[in-house]
């Protein structure tokens, strides 16, 4: 949560929202699959192994807060504060900062029960559905795929990357790109990392997951040593006691970015009834997009707090 | 129970959860285990025991703990005098399952 | 990331096809590494031959077949190649990086050319009760012999196949007392078997050597045939063995100390991590990275020989890696390597007997996927059939997207032991075919090393 919206306070905002909704998605999941999402919302801490990095850190919060009337709660903490919460911190943590408000959850069982909660009611899932066409006419989009032929009047592409293909068969642009993460992930462990910070996390089963890369690579979702090795050197940085977990696996993913990396959503205008949304967030705002977005969808038009998202910001042409 | 057809005479001492067992330099440790009678070395995430089954480092249910925490593959660990590992034959997390 | 040092040819894997192609590539000319993680060369087939060969006559129950390895071993020790053990290759890369742990250390060399010759493992076998303490491969037994002399009295076999049969009469040649036999083969060859029989005429020793194996057996042991609906019993350690015999009766033999045998797949842990393409073998049950006659892969520079590029035996594994070496060293030398119809009719004839043994001791259905929802399909997450199908039924496009679903393949062994099981049931499932449904996604490190060790290759650029 902590870092997301510096510099668009819309999306401060939306960040916040999803937050605050977060409680109500998690206990909706369970009652509808039975499956405990896991969220903890007990604040989360962004380490900085430098004063220069502190800095950083500050002045980006700082600013991220002046736009956000006070709704935006952080701290910045120095050394001895984090100690109190982590306390095998390793000496190169000059400080950090800590957000009440952030938190995390497993973000698989999140995927999950997001499709068994679709399908408890009474969605249909076509797998392995590549689309190769849509068209529409007198308000009816029919969509060809792998899998058949689909007829709606409301349509929403969340293909991620893939709307950038999709987004002009209903008038709109979607300018996404992929931006390649990569992580580590250790064998089960006794719990040794008491909060969340954003590059170190342990699951309930006890993995820690370590992370993260950023890097402007294209479609390549390789596992690669310069990386992974820059990654381990952070977190052994961050917490010494790491240097004897063994690691089991690497991952390598692509995320949804935008031009500024805020979400992107938009009605057509040429294509009324339809919708392309992405976002490279869709942990962090899946209690908004489930609880407040779609609602939008299904009433029939984005809410006016969301004109801020749409892919007009970035001056595309129409599609 | 395992038995070894030829014996070897036991030069060395290691120690299995503090306990000291007599083995030969350069053994297996699977091998060891196993002739001890012990089977069940750590548990599944579901508590259930396990052991070694495949003896050539692909199932990785032979895992024990080295002294320095590590947790090593019992049949990819060679025996060498003073070598102290311990078995998590009991892995509980905090909630208790 | 500066590389260590440089080697004409880095092998990966000192069992036969390894050893035979560092020495005919040291013999070459060229400057050979080969990396193992064992403490001394032989692989599983020849696992531990210098050591039992210092007392030879100490070991005679393990035969002739393993003994035969003993000369291509103190070949491989005399020849010029540089031998690492005990040295884990956890990534390779498409420019011939070798990135591997050694000495609780990680460190990378470079490679003009790489030779995979991992070897295979035992199929994953997931009947219920596969998991218990005191069942094990059939391999484990076998090495257990091979690496210390032991093994246990009373022990129940359950499977086929050439390993299944050698074990057993290695534990009998060796004095152990066998409880029984349950061979899950048919009992009969089918006329199509008959067929793929001819060829295996070619290899009348391997033959004759399966029928005295099974005659053995047949009289030393109490020994079922056509065994079918196995299951293991008992709640913390292994009790005993169910089973259906040939005449439809139901049976139980109790047992402290159970092995159980399938067949044998190619490691594909490296070859998938390496990106290298793969085709699935339908007469094999399993994948094989694709290579040309000589063995090199879908990335050139990049090689495979031995049983990792489909199985087919020692014999072949030495003939695989010594073609591999003899290709890249007429690469080296920029000249062509002649005679390839002639190594085709070698390759051919060295497997003939392959067609044969793969369809009569083809794996079961119900030791590819169980059929009781208890049994245990993912190892290291402790996930049922019934968990795995839970996940496949909310419809998933593959392996990958099922692992995001209930954990299956995300533990420790990274997919080895389950794979090719889940594969089957979203076969099973939704009737796309095997080698669309694919295996699971592997990535680097393939053997699981330290943050710490992984940390310290960042120093050389590292930044704040």
């Amino acid at each position: 949560m902590q870092g997301k919206g510096s510099g668009f306070s819309a999306y401060a905002d939306w960040t916040m929202r999803s937050a605050e909704l977060w409680p109500t998605l998690s206990s909706e999941l369970q009652e509808l699959t039975g499956r405990d999402l896991g969220l903890e919302q007990e604040g989360g801490i962004h380490i900085c192994l430098s004063q220069a990095e502190y800095d950083d850190r500050k002045a980006r919060l700082d600013a991220l807060r002046s736009h956000q009337n006070g709704r935006f709660h952080y701290e910045m903490l120095d050394r001895q504060a984090l100690l109190d919460l982590q306390p095998d911190l390793g000496p190169d943590v000059v400080g950090g900062s800590w957000c009440p408000a952030d938190g995390h959850v497993n973000p698989l069982y999140l995927l999950r029960s997001l499709h068994d909660g679709f399908l408890r009611h009474g969605g249909k899932v076509h797998s392995d559905a590549e689309v190769s066409d849509i068209a529409s006419k007198t308000g009816i989009f029919t969509v060809t795929s792998r899998q058949g032929v689909v007829r709606a009047p409301r349509l929403v592409l969340a293909a991620g990357l893939g709307n950038r293909t999709l987004a002009p068969l209903v008038g709109l642009t979607q300018p996404v790109r992929p931006q390649k993460g990569q992580i580590l992930v250790t064998q089960k462990t006794d719990r040794m990392i008491r909060l969340p910070m954003t590059l170190l996390r342990q699951t309930a089963e006890g993995s820690i997951m370590i992370g993260d890369s950023k890097e402007e690579v294209g479609f390549d979702i390789s596992s690669t040593t310069d990386v992974m090795a820059q990654i381990a050197h952070r977190a052994e940085r961050t917490i010494p006691a790491l240097k004897h977990q063994q690691i089991i696996r690497s991952w390598a993913a692509l995320r949804v970015m935008s031009p500024d990396g805020f979400p992107v959503y938009d009605q057509s205008l040429t294509h009324p009834g339809a919708f392309a949304i992405t976002c490279h967030s869709g942990v962090t705002l899946a209690a908004a997009h489930a609880l407040d977005l779609a609602g939008d969808i299904a009433s029939g038009g984005l809410a006016h707090h969301l004109s801020e998202f749409t892919e007009r910001r970035f001056n595309v042409s129409p599609g | 129970m395992f038995r070894q057809v030829r014996p070897q005479p036991q030069d060395i001492t290691i120690y299995i959860d503090d306990r000291p067992c007599a083995a030969r330099v350069g053994d297996l440790l699977a091998n060891i285990l196993l002739q001890e009678g012990m089977s069940a070395v750590h548990a599944a995430p579901n508590g259930t025991p396990r052991g070694p089954y495949c003896m050539m480092g692909v199932c990785f249910d032979c895992m024990v703990r080295l002294e320095d925490g590590r947790f090593e593959q019992a049949c990819q660990t060679y025996a060498e005098d003073g070598l102290r590992i311990y078995l998590p034959v009991s892995v509980v997390d905090e909630s208790g399952q | 990331m500066t590389a260590g040092s440089h080697y004409d040819l880095v092998i990966i894997g000192a069992g036969p096809a390894g050893m035979a192609a560092g020495i005919e590539a040291s013999r070459g000319g060229l400057r050979v590494l080969i990396l193992d993680d064992q403490p001394a060369p032989g692989g599983q087939v020849y696992r531990h031959i210098s050591q039992n060969a210092v007392r030879r006559e100490a070991v005679p129950y393990l035969g002739g077949d393993y003994w035969s390895g003993q000369a291509l071993a103190d070949a491989f020790a005399a020849s010029s190649a540089e031998l690492w053990s005990e040295s884990r290759v956890w990534q390779i890369t498409g420019d011939r990086q070798v990135f591997l742990s050694r000495h609780g250390a990680a460190q990378s060399v470079s490679a003009g050319a790489i030779l995979i010759a991992t070897g295979a493992m035992e199929r994953p076998m997931p009947v219920r009760g596969w998991t218990l303490p005191g069942v094990m491969s059939v391999g484990a037994a076998q090495t257990m012999l091979k690496t210390a002399g032991s093994g246990a009295d009373g022990a129940v076999f359950a499977g086929s196949g050439p390993l299944f049969y050698l074990t057993i009469w290695q534990y009998l040649q060796a004095g152990f007392a066998v409880r029984a036999v349950i061979d899950t083969a048919p009992a009969r060859m089918t006329l199509a078997q008959y067929w793929l029989a001819l060829p295996a005429l070619l290899q009348p020793g391997l033959l004759l050597k399966g029928l005295r194996w099974r005659a053995a057996i047949r009289r030393k042991t109490d020994y079922f045939v056509q065994a079918t609906s196995v299951a293991i019993t008992g709640e913390e350690q292994v009790t005993g063995l169910s089973f259906t015999d040939a005449g439809g009766k139901r049976q139980t033999i109790p047992a402290e100390h159970l092995f159980i045998h399938q067949g044998v797949v190619p490691n594909v842990s490296l070859t998938m991590a390496s990106d290298l393409a793969h085709r699935w073998c339908p007469r094999q049950l399993c994948w094989h990275p694709r290579t040309d006659l000589f063995g090199e892969s879908s990335v050139a520079g990049i090689f495979v020989a031995g049983d990792g590029m489909g199985i087919a035996g020692a014999a072949a594994a030495v003939s695989s890696g010594r073609l591999a070496a003899r290709r890249i060293i007429a690469r080296a030398r920029g000249i062509a390597l002649p005679m390839a119809p002639v190594w085709r009719l070698l390759k051919w004839r060295q497997a003939a007997i392959r067609p044969f043994l793969d369809s009569l001791f083809r794996p079961p259905d119900e030791w590819r996927v169980p059929q009781d929802d208890k049994a245990i399909v993912c190892r290291c997450e402790a996930l049922t059939k019934a968990d795995v199908a839970a996940a496949i039924a909310l419809g998933v496009s593959g392996p990958n997207q099922l692992k995001g679903y209930c954990r299956a393949g995300m533990g420790r062994c990274q997919g080895r032991m389950c794979s090719l099981t889940i594969q089957k049931m979203i076969h099973d499932h939704g009737g796309q075919p095997e080698d669309k449904v694919g295996h699971l996604r592997i990535r680097p490190p393939i053997r699981p090393l330290t943050v710490g060790e992984l940390a310290a290759l960042a120093n050389d650029d590292a930044n704040a």
